[in-house]
């Protein structure tokens, strides 16, 4: 092949999968063929514990082991021996009530449907088929940050992208329509003008903002009308001339009025620039231009507030909004522009990204070179691979063809190509190429398209110079390892934890979803809340919580006076008050409970989604075990969160790491907050969502799909007259024997969640009846409550959870489902995890290190004939008989 | 900063004043090229109606089924009485048509187990069985508004337009084993690319009629498209030379990208043809709205706006993806729409979800008052000229059955259609409807169409 060598981790790999091959080589040493051997040692294997079902007639679940015609028949239906290995592998099948095989009856069949069915050379695996991928909108926005130092916002001028098996990184789903396409080309056109800077030198300009203000405790982003303040920031002039400065302030008040007011003064130098009487008037600018001629040294801007109102001994109360009113200054900017004499003007940000030369050169031919060079470099970091001398001839005529009209420039023309550039299907597919050379009917990917696998995967963006200069050397190969673990290490990798959670525990839904806290309060706790006042008619609704009974001891936030508040109330730990908006924005109606408030507003559902992010973000930097997603001994919080959990001590608006108190019911994904509300409904839980998310996201165990048709339930349900808790619901459903083969699998697990309400809050009760979370896995194991729950899957499940995360993460780092063919692939990585202890960096490298990420088949190649041109699809396939 | 409220706002009252005016024929070319391009194919004139206005092609879907018993009318033919569901379109019951026994069989699930939801909005109109991949290999069909599109879409500025009011998708998967693919799209170009629908009002109107205020847009949609057909030549160029590289689904791939160019080319190079681009007086809106009633409504308003300029004569509106779990807090249901579909015969919730199908619904009928309001350049009004399909690919929710669908044939097809009735099917597949639309579209008589057995005759 040529290239460095293989790294030390896929060298290992390779040696554990010689390993399996000789095994198999040897297990099957002396068999012909696969078809011989199912008799000889995997028919009477089945016969033995599956027969009873599943032949002589019977096929439950339409599977049936002895109707194959043929050998071929028999070897042929993939899907029925990858569901075969699936069940098994699961303990799902044979059902806890039947024999069971052996451990080493088990090995038998699972290594003949890996080697013997599906033909897996462990030594040669498939890297199987990946389509040509476009980048998605986080990728492109990522990209173009990267690539031009711009922020555009795909989230707003591009549709949603579509996904295939929960990610958005799926190639085949990833389409182009005439309208994206437009939209690329206008976007095109207008990051360039955007981003590229067409003049070498300009007028220096400096912001400062609110943050940038600082002094006593206060802070210039927000200050109170009823705080004496003087907050400052400095300024170095560097050159003398003149300069241009604008300061931008707002009035920020509470929606309802305030009292406060205020003397506030603006000083540049000790001397007062500007000085204002300032009242409640929300939303009130105000901008202040002035010069100064300037020596080079330091300037101090500073403001001062002078409260001319007491602070109120009582809260001020807004009558609309049922919460404090506040009014605050608030610093925006403060713009400094100069000197404006142009000897002194600086460099224009972001020139050098694009070009070398200060000056243009007068001479046409040299001045045409430039261009060729401005643009390739342009170009390859776009495309993420060298263009090649006919793309770059093209791109030149486009230079040329603008720069050579009348009134344009040589930067018009080198912006209009650039324009093409990023119009071109080189930048918005991600185009892989073989090794040059390679034959087989597999090849490694050209280390360009590995570069750019590792950057889509790890950053979701383009691969920064350091992956390109090795892929220019042929380098990136033998350095892979050490480059992993720098690309882990980068900030960037945050991409990885944030899209890849985002996606596969839903985590990118928090910040959106609705939920009516009042409804999921309310209807837990008859008791304890209820409405008061007039709450159709208000635009808020104030619950009040009165007296209840429970074993809580009343919690500080307790003595509050509120409204109807009894004694020897119950408290949900600190009392709490919710305000859960849609779409994050923190408008919905305010709930509060025993007079201590507090809201599930866009800063809690922030929370929300950072804790497991931060959780699995530990666990990638410090290389920890990723069973602790399972069950931990600590978590992130910060007060509101905390405040949520009922742990105590965590003050403040950021996000730290908290030792769990020894009886906390938290501690791993599955009790989480963010988990647990977006398997809710808006208005409860959803025990079914939470099983089949469990079974989904963390066992990879196989659910069979719902029947199509609801069989009849509303009939024993309706029957019952009294309140049924959402358990003996269940119980009716899974009475039916259609509904329980697959709720039998569900809700055990769900329910097992039922102490967690919709929005992740500990109950006791649920619509007035006590919980039961007790039950029994399918596979066997009873359990009392979701803490024994994360015990057995960690005893029992770790080999399950490990393979279904690993097929998570293949799936959102190839870009492709899962196949038969990755079996092989996947359990090489398993074990790996396993005798690793479950270390991130197992289940990273051995996904960078597997043929799937690193080769493709040959589409030049006949061997791999099934990935060989598809015939044209009739692009009427609906309007022809089918 | 944007304030998006106040322009919003402007944006609907001006709207309301733009559509409430008699008529606008200065909005459209109804003499220039479009009527010399509307040659006769088999009868139908392409697009056209009789008296010579064009004929517009829309689809409004809605997602999990309807609760039946508040939707079907009673009475038959002539003789019927709106129920609770359809009372919104009693102003105008002569320009609509309800149409029971029709199905989808290709929705039920055969073989392919568990995914209603998917299905009933792949199939809705393909009328194929779509493919259950996960993402894999997507195959539908075309659709029938693209069918549609592909004989009359160079009649017009757009060949179709597609739209949604489901600006976020849900993440994870989504309907047991099928592609979100088969959920957030109805429109299908080809069996493999289905077209996502435009979820932002703005970037839907600065499409139609350019970016900038009005009086800039006209110059602002030139620049942009002598900028496009400079880039045009050479990312086709690009394109030809990377398929030569690759093989099998890249190549695919890169095919609809490829099919893209040329649409957008054509496009550009038809532009001339249709003379000045309109440029509405209205300011254009801000974003997506904050509420989604206002939502709901100004994407329709967009719809009856590109049909009032003849922009387009072919839309699609995804007013929410199949399966969506929506609530409506704006009239008091905090429940999620899909969870309360399977009501499982709680009287609650069934109540519940009929006043979704309601909310649902009104908004349907207030975009149809407007269109009825609208004098098109024969006189007629815009809904008289139209064939407005409202409905769902489930019909009850509850049990995700795909037989006697809840849809509603809106307007008059330029009086090739009967509409003022109750007609009852009992039991034909919904592609023989589809079939006798694109007929009075002008499409040549297709042999058939999805699992068609047949025209419908009496519509």
């Amino acid at each position: 092949m040529g290239n460095g060598g293989a790294s030390s981790s896929l060298r290992l790999a390779i040696g554990v999968a010689m390993g399996i091959a000789s095994f198999c080589a040897s297990a099957w040493a002396g068999t012909d063929r696969p078809a011989e051997q199912f008799r000889k040692t995997v028919q009477p294997i089945l016969s033995q514990y599956c027969f009873d079902c599943h032949a002589d007639g019977s096929n439950k679940g339409k599977v049936a082991f002895d109707e194959f015609k043929s050998d071929q028949d028999l070897l042929g239906d993939t899907e029925l021996w990858w569901k075969v290995l699936k069940n098994v592998r699961a303990g799902i099948m044979p059902p806890q009530k039947h024999p069971q095989p052996t451990d080493s009856e088990k090995r038998e069949l699972v290594n003949w449907i890996k080697y013997g069915a599906f033909a897996l050379d462990p030594a040669a695996p498939d890297p199987g088929r990946v389509t040509l991928r476009r980048l998605n909108r986080v990728e492109y926005r990522n990209t173009i940050r990267d690539l031009m130092g711009v922020d555009f916002n795909t989230t707003e001028e591009f549709p949603p992208d579509d996904t295939g098996y929960g990610f958005d990184t799926i190639g085949d789903v990833l389409n182009v329509s005439p309208m994206l396409l437009e939209k690329y080309m206008q976007a095109a056109e207008k990051i360039v003008n955007e981003a590229v800077p067409t003049v070498a030198r300009s007028i220096a300009d400096l912001q400062l903002y609110g943050n940038d203000f600082r002094g006593g405790g206060a802070n210039g982003a927000k200050l109170s009308f009823y705080r004496e303040s003087n907050v400052a920031a400095k300024f170095t002039a560097r050159r003398p001339g003149s300069y241009h400065l604008t300061l931008n302030m707002v009035v920020r008040g509470s929606f309802d009025f305030d009292p406060g007011e205020c003397d506030a003064a603006f000083t540049v130098d000790g001397a007062e620039q500007w000085h204002e009487h300032l009242k409640w008037e929300s939303g009130k600018k105000l901008q202040i231009d002035f010069d100064r001629n300037w020596q080079p040294g330091e300037h101090r801007f500073a403001f001062e507030i002078h409260p001319l109102k007491e602070i109120p001994k009582e809260p001020h109360i807004g009558p609309n909004t049922a919460v404090p009113t506040t009014v605050d200054l608030q610093v925006v900017s403060l713009d400094i522009q100069g000197p404006m004499e142009k000897q002194y003007w600086a460099e224009t940000k972001n020139f050098d990204r694009y070009f070398p030369r200060e000056e243009v050169p007068a001479d046409p031919v040299e001045r045409k070179t430039y261009a060729r060079q401005v643009i390739a470099a342009f170009a390859k970091k776009a495309f993420r691979r060298p263009a090649d001398d006919h793309v770059l001839g093209r791109l030149v005529e486009i230079y040329e063809s603008t720069a050579s009209q009348s009134g344009k420039t040589f930067f018009d023309g080198v912006k209009e190509a650039m324009v093409a550039v990023l119009s071109s299907p080189r930048f918005v597919f991600r185009v892989e190429k073989p090794e040059p050379g390679a034959s087989g009917s597999t090849v490694p990917l050209d280390e360009y398209s590995l570069a750019s696998r590792l950057s889509y995967f790890l950053w979701s963006t383009m691969p920064d110079d350091e992956l390109m200069s090795l892929a220019d050397h042929h380098a990136l190969r033998a350095h892979l390892n050490e480059q992993l673990k720098r690309m882990l290490k980068d900030p960037r990798s945050q991409e990885l934890v944030s899209n890849f959670t985002g996606q596969w525990l839903e985590l990118r839904d928090v910040e959106g979803i609705n939920i009516n806290v009042f409804r999921v309060l309310r209807q837990d706790n008859q008791p304890l809340i209820h409405p008061t006042g007039p709450a159709a008619t208000q635009p808020a609704r104030q619950v009040i919580a009165s007296a209840g009974s429970g074993t809580g001891a009343a919690a500080g936030g307790g003595a509050a006076a509120g409204v109807g508040v009894g004694t020897g109330r119950r408290d949900f730990g600190l009392g709490a008050s919710f305000r859960i908006g849609k779409n994050g924005a923190g408008s919905g109606p305010l709930f509060k409970l025993f007079g201590v408030q507090f809201q599930l507003d866009s800063n809690l559902r922030r929370a929300l989604r950072e804790e497991p992010e931060m959780l699995f973000a530990e666990i990638m930097r410090n290389d920890e075990s990723i069973a602790q997603l399972l069950d931990t001994d600590h978590t992130y919080l910060n007060e509101k969160l905390a405040a949520l959990y009922k742990v105590d001590g965590v003050a403040g608006p950021d996000m730290r790491r908290v030792d769990l108190p020894k009886e906390s019911p938290r501690g791993g994904l599955l009790t989480m907050g963010a988990v647990l509300i977006v398997t809710s409904n808006p208005t409860r839980t959803s025990p079914v969502k939470r099983g089949q998310f469990i079974l989904d996201n963390m066992l990879g165990m196989p659910t069979p799909p719902p029947p199509a048709a609801v069989p009849a339930l509303e009939a024993s349900e309706r029957n019952s007259a009294k309140t049924l808790s959402f358990r003996q619901v269940l119980e009716i459903h899974r009475s039916e024997p259609l509904c329980a083969s697959c709720h039998g699998r569900l809700d055990p697990l769900g329910l097992s969640l039922e102490n967690f309400d919709a929005i992740g809050m500990w109950r006791d009760k649920e619509r007035g009846l006590p919980i039961d979370a007790a039950g029994q896995l399918l596979t066997g194991e009873s359990f009392h409550d979701a803490h024994d729950v994360k015990g057995i899957l960690i005893k029992n499940h770790l080999p399950d959870f490990y393979r279904c995360l690993t097929e998570k993460m293949l799936t959102y780092a190839l870009g492709r489902g899962m196949e038969a063919y990755d079996v092989e692939t996947v359990d090489q990585i398993v074990e790996r995890l396993q005798h690793e202890n479950g270390r991130f960096s197992a289940l990273i490298e051995g996904i960078v290190d597997s043929a799937a990420f690193q080769r493709r088949r040959n589409a030049k190649d006949r061997m791999a004939g099934a990935v060989g041109p598809v015939a044209a699809e009739p692009q009427t396939g609906n309007l022809s008989p089918n | 900063m944007k304030q998006f409220t106040p322009n919003r706002r402007r944006f609907l009252r001006g709207l309301g004043a733009f559509v409430a005016l008699p008529a606008f024929e200065s909005l459209l070319r109804f003499d220039g090229a479009a009527s010399a391009a509307a040659a006769t194919t088999g009868g139908a004139r392409l697009a056209t109606t009789a008296t010579g206005a064009p004929l517009r092609f829309a689809v409004c879907y809605v997602p999990n089924g309807a609760i039946q018993s508040a939707f079907w009318p009673t009475g038959e033919g002539k003789d019927f009485t709106f129920a609770r569901t359809m009372e919104p379109l009693k102003d105008f019951r002569d320009q609509v048509q309800v149409l029971s026994g029709l199905d989808h069989l290709n929705a039920t699930a055969g073989n392919d187990g568990g995914g209603d939801h998917a299905r009933a909005s792949g199939v809705f109109l393909t009328g194929v069985r779509v493919k259950k991949t996960a993402g894999a290999d997507i195959h539908a069909g075309v659709s029938i508004d693209q069918v549609a599109a592909k004989y009359v879409g160079h009649l017009t500025r757009f060949p179709s337009l597609e739209l949604t009011c489901d600006a976020v998708h849900k993440s994870g998967n989504c309907d047991t084993g099928y592609s979100c693919a088969y959920q957030y799209n109805i429109a299908w170009q080809s069996p493999t690319t289905p077209l996502a629908p435009e979820p932002n009002p703005r970037l839907l109107f600065e499409r139609l009629f350019g970016a900038g205020a009005h009086g800039q847009r006209r110059a602002a949609l030139q620049a942009r498209q002598a900028q496009q057909r400079s880039i045009l030549d050479f990312v086709m160029d690009d394109a030809h030379d990377l398929d030569d590289q690759l093989g099998g689904r890249d190549r695919q791939k890169l095919d609809e990208y490829l099919t893209s160019v040329r649409d957008v080319e054509k496009r550009i190079h038809a532009a001339e043809s249709f003379g000045q681009t309109p440029d509405p007086n209205l300011d254009t809106p801000a974003g997506v709205p904050a509420g989604y009633t206002e939502y709901v409504q100004l994407m329709y308003d967009l719809m009856l706006l590109a049909f009032q300029t003849d922009s387009t004569r072919v839309a699609t509106f995804l007013v929410a993806n199949e399966g969506s779990n929506r609530s409506f807090g704006q009239i008091g249901i905090s429940e999620g729409h899909h969870y309360l579909s399977h009501h499982m015969g709680a009287k609650d919730k069934i109540e519940k979800v009929s006043k979704i199908d309601l909310f649902y619904m009104e908004q349907f009928a207030r975009f149809l008052k407007r269109a009825n309001e609208i004098k098109d350049v024969d006189g007629n009004s815009l809904l008289h000229n139209s064939m407005i399909l409202y409905g769902s690919g489930n019909s009850d929710g509850n049990r995700h059955t795909h037989t006697n669908l809840p849809v509603v044939l809106a307007g008059g097809g330029g009086g090739t259609l009967a509409p003022g009735r109750f007609t009852k099917f009992g039991g034909r597949p919904m592609s023989n409807l589809f079939l006798s639309l694109a007929d009075r579209m002008g499409a040549p008589s297709l042999p058939r169409f999805g699992d068609s057995t047949d025209r419908l005759t009496s519509i």
